[in-house]
């Protein structure tokens, strides 16, 4: 396809071509890492496109990915060229979509494209000494999960900066509400060294984010999981562990964003933390 | 003193029922025993310092942190031992058993016809059986308990948030076996259904009911013989058929309906109870070691209100008996009541070996110590102190703490739930009949211990705080039972509030709070 390939054939080399987010995806996915899987739009798409309609070309390769992805919902990201540099972490700063449908798939692509003409957007890219030219995105669109349990985790204690320790944050629900600080998640440390929990810092978790009903809604926690851990002992453990695996994969300390499914685990970001 | 009717030793024995409370005599045997049970002795014939204060017949042990940290280390380690949990119960059961023969022998005799000798030995032999009981209760105190909790907690940090591990601990740490009390409800409720849908007019004043209901009449008595131990008063050892008095006249005013509803509800408790502590540990995902500390814990809770309520509460009529008439047998006076329970043990066994009385000086002495006594192990040294000089060491020794600007006080969960209302504040000592009173108007009640003989107050209690208290405590065991939010353990809520101050309870969290 022209426009589109899978996650299982790109690799973090492919960044130019789809941005950096997509191209750690499709590296994740390489190296044996649960992420959802997904495919990548090139930057050439937001280029030729930007001003004027999708060709008939790309709208049947998009049904197609779409429909070869086996998904009935999808998360829509952007992802910017210089978006995973090491000194420049864009959290909250670009835009992503979650429980797209196909109808909505287009849509969401534009306003992908679009977040980066953001002034907010361009502000930052200033401040950063980034070049008008990197001003492309590709786009990942990833079969959508429905967590359980969502969260953040940072493969180096970010408060302290201790090296040896894993945060995990976790909380009910979508990970946007850990994300935007909307709920106290759960905070768990990990020692490398010992495997263990260190420490098991639980809140209770009034609110979650869930899709219903064709939306994303904010609704309260069931009151039976409110005080409850939003990940058993050893999904922490487990998840540390594909923490690990990430760091070596990319040798530097990184910030991810993680969803457990029904048990599973599943990577749906990761990039090198910015502030360590 | 074979001379006496049984009209005037029956009198006397009542009187000397209503004066007598805690006396020191059972803590020296207690400590023998804690010993024998293979634990290391605490309190007063151990080696470290200790306190034991009783004011009108309550009394409290205080110890220094480093000690009770020790009995609760070595009470961990007792319990792993295999075996040792089996022969702990069994050694309760057969103490039960002898607590009960021995009863039945001294209720045999007529104790004025023995002499001082006879006497004296089936008065050290009861002495010693309340000192067994009382060692066995020790070892199942909440402070000795704390590594047991300890280890739960730890699975449970891992699990649920910090601030709600207390009310997970109350419905795990919960017994499923009925205790006196569910059975006493449960047959109460029996008995006002049958007798209302039978008489529903009634009248129930006790002498009209005697002549018009005798059916009823004769049950009444006999749920009162049963269950009589339930109304023995804090510093008051008198049986109480007033307490089922007050309660059949609530009680039969209520509609057979609300009557019927909370028979099911009691009836059910247990098989809710453990059907919702099942789905806790199910959805928790306990190891087993946390189970069986679960179950020990539940168990050893339940057996402690067995061990009160079953034993050595309804033993003390027996030693009070014994004690008189061996008081009498020695000179005294009818109206001195029970002397010996009040003497340094050396001092008893004195008395008893020469068979003399004892000397006015002393008498004066121990009769003010049966409003106040303290026993003070401070360094090796071991000593008793009666009357005032009790009262103005203990404030030497425990100062008390200003509460002036308190407000708030963090305890335990025991049962789950947030309500408001005002504070009936029960201190050692006061009247049940009075505080009933209160407690209908003022349904929140706060105090230092909850204990089976205030079940009056407690039924008609909408909350429970307590100062004291851990999962095994009797406060935690009938709030679960009676399912009334219940927060325990925040040490200072009897000096904080007083009766009639507006209260939230948020046993929800664990606190109780004054509102203004």
């Amino acid at each position: 396809m022209k426009y589109i390939e899978f996650f299982e054939t790109i690799r973090i080399t492919d960044k130019g071509r789809f941005g950096g987010k997509v191209a750690s995806l499709g590296e994740m996915f390489g190296a044996n890492i649960p992420v959802p899987n997904g495919f990548g739009i090139s930057i050439e798409a937001h280029r030729e496109f930007r001003d004027k309609p999708f060709s008939e070309e790309f709208k049947s390769e998009l049904a197609q990915a779409f429909k070869h992805l086996g998904a009935e919902r999808v998360a829509v990201r952007s992802s910017a060229i210089a978006e995973d540099a090491s000194d420049a972490s864009w959290a909250g700063q670009l835009e992503s979509y979650l429980n797209t449908t196909e109808d909505k798939l287009a849509q969401k692509i534009r306003m992908c494209w679009q977040s980066i003409d953001t002034k907010h957007a361009q502000d930052y890219a200033k401040d950063k000494n980034i070049s008008e030219n990197d001003l492309l995105v590709g786009v990942a669109v990833q079969a959508m999960i429905d967590p359980d349990s969502a969260g953040v985790m940072f493969t180096a204690n970010p408060v302290t900066g201790n090296k040896n320790e894993i945060m995990i944050e976790a909380s009910y629900g979508l990970g946007e509400m850990v994300v935007q600080g909307a709920v106290t998640p759960d905070n768990f440390i990990v020692d490398r060294t010992m495997h263990t929990v260190a420490h098991f810092g639980i809140s209770i978790k009034e609110q979650m984010m869930v899709y219903s009903k064709g939306k994303n809604r904010i609704v309260p926690v069931p009151e039976k999981l409110k005080d409850r851990s939003a990940l058993r002992e050893q999904q922490v453990l487990e998840l540390a562990d594909i923490g690990v695996k990430i760091e070596k994969h990319y040798k530097k300390p990184q910030d991810i964003e993680w969803v457990l499914k029904s048990g599973k685990l599943f990577i749906v970001q990761a990039r090198p933390i910015t502030t360590i | 003193m074979a001379t006496k009717t049984k009209k005037v030793q029956k009198l006397y024995f009542e009187k000397a029922m209503e004066m007598h409370g805690v006396s020191p005599l059972p803590h020296y045997y207690e400590e023998i025993y804690t010993n024998q049970i293979g634990l290391p002795a605490l309190g007063i014939r151990g080696d470290k310092n200790y306190l034991y204060y009783s004011k009108n017949g309550l009394g409290a042990g205080y110890y220094e942190e480093s000690e009770k940290k020790l009995a609760a280390q070595s009470v961990y380690d007792y319990f792993q031992q295999p075996g040792n949990v089996e022969q702990f119960y069994n050694g309760i059961d057969s103490i039960l058993d002898e607590l009960s023969a021995k009863t039945r022998e001294v209720n045999s005799l007529n104790l004025y016809e023995l002499d001082s000798k006879e006497l004296a030995r089936l008065f050290m032999e009861a002495n010693e059986l309340h000192g067994k009981i009382f060692s066995y209760y020790v070892v199942s105190q909440p402070y000795r308990m704390k590594l047991f909790e300890a280890q739960i907690i730890s699975e449970l940090e891992k699990r649920v948030a910090t601030s709600r591990i207390d009310s997970y601990m109350a419905v795990l740490g919960a017994s499923t076996e009925p205790t006196k009390i569910t059975n006493e409800e449960s047959d109460w409720l029996n008995f006002i259904i049958k007798y209302k849908s039978k008489y529903p007019s009634a009248s129930l004043n006790i002498k009209t009911l005697k002549n018009n209901h005798p059916d009823m009449y004769a049950d009444l008595m006999k749920h009162f013989e049963n269950y009589k131990v339930l109304t023995l008063g804090d510093g008051n050892w008198k049986y109480n058929l007033k307490y089922f008095l007050h309660n059949l006249s609530i009680d039969y005013k209520k509609s057979l309906d609300v009557l019927k509803q909370r028979r099911k509800t009691i009836n059910d408790h247990q098989k809710v109870a453990e059907k919702h502590r099942q789905e806790l540990i199910d959805e928790l995902y306990l190891n087993a070691q946390t189970i069986e500390n679960l179950d020990f814990l539940a168990k050893m809770g339940h057996k402690r209100l067995v061990m009160r309520i079953e034993g050595w509460i309804p033993f003390i009529p027996t030693v009070i008996k014994l004690d008189i008439a061996l008081s009498i047998s020695l000179g005294h006076s009818e109206e001195d009541g029970p002397l010996l329970n009040f003497m340094d043990p050396e001092e008893i066994k004195n008395i008893i070996e020469n068979g003399t009385a004892i000397s006015s000086e002393v008498l004066i002495k121990r009769i003010g110590a049966k409003k106040e006594f303290l026993i003070l192990h401070d360094n090796g040294n071991y000593r008793i102190y009666y009357g005032a000089q009790a009262g103005t060491m203990f404030k030497e020794l425990v100062p008390p703490i200003n509460h002036n600007s308190t407000t708030e006080l963090k305890g335990s969960t025991a049962v789950r739930g947030l309500i408001r209302g005002t504070a009936c504040v029960y201190t050692w000592g006061d009247d049940i009949d009075v505080k009933m009173k209160t407690i209908q108007k003022h349904q929140i009640l706060i105090a230092g211990q909850t204990r089976p003989a205030m079940m009056p107050i407690i039924r008609l209690a909408k909350g429970i705080v307590t100062d004291e208290g851990g999962v095994t405590s009797h406060a935690a065991i009938i709030s679960r039972e009676l399912g009334i939010p219940s927060v325990i353990g925040t040490l200072y809520a009897t000096q904080v509030f007083k009766d009639g101050d507006p209260v939230e309870l948020d046993a929800d969290n664990g606190v109780v709070r004054k509102l203004s």
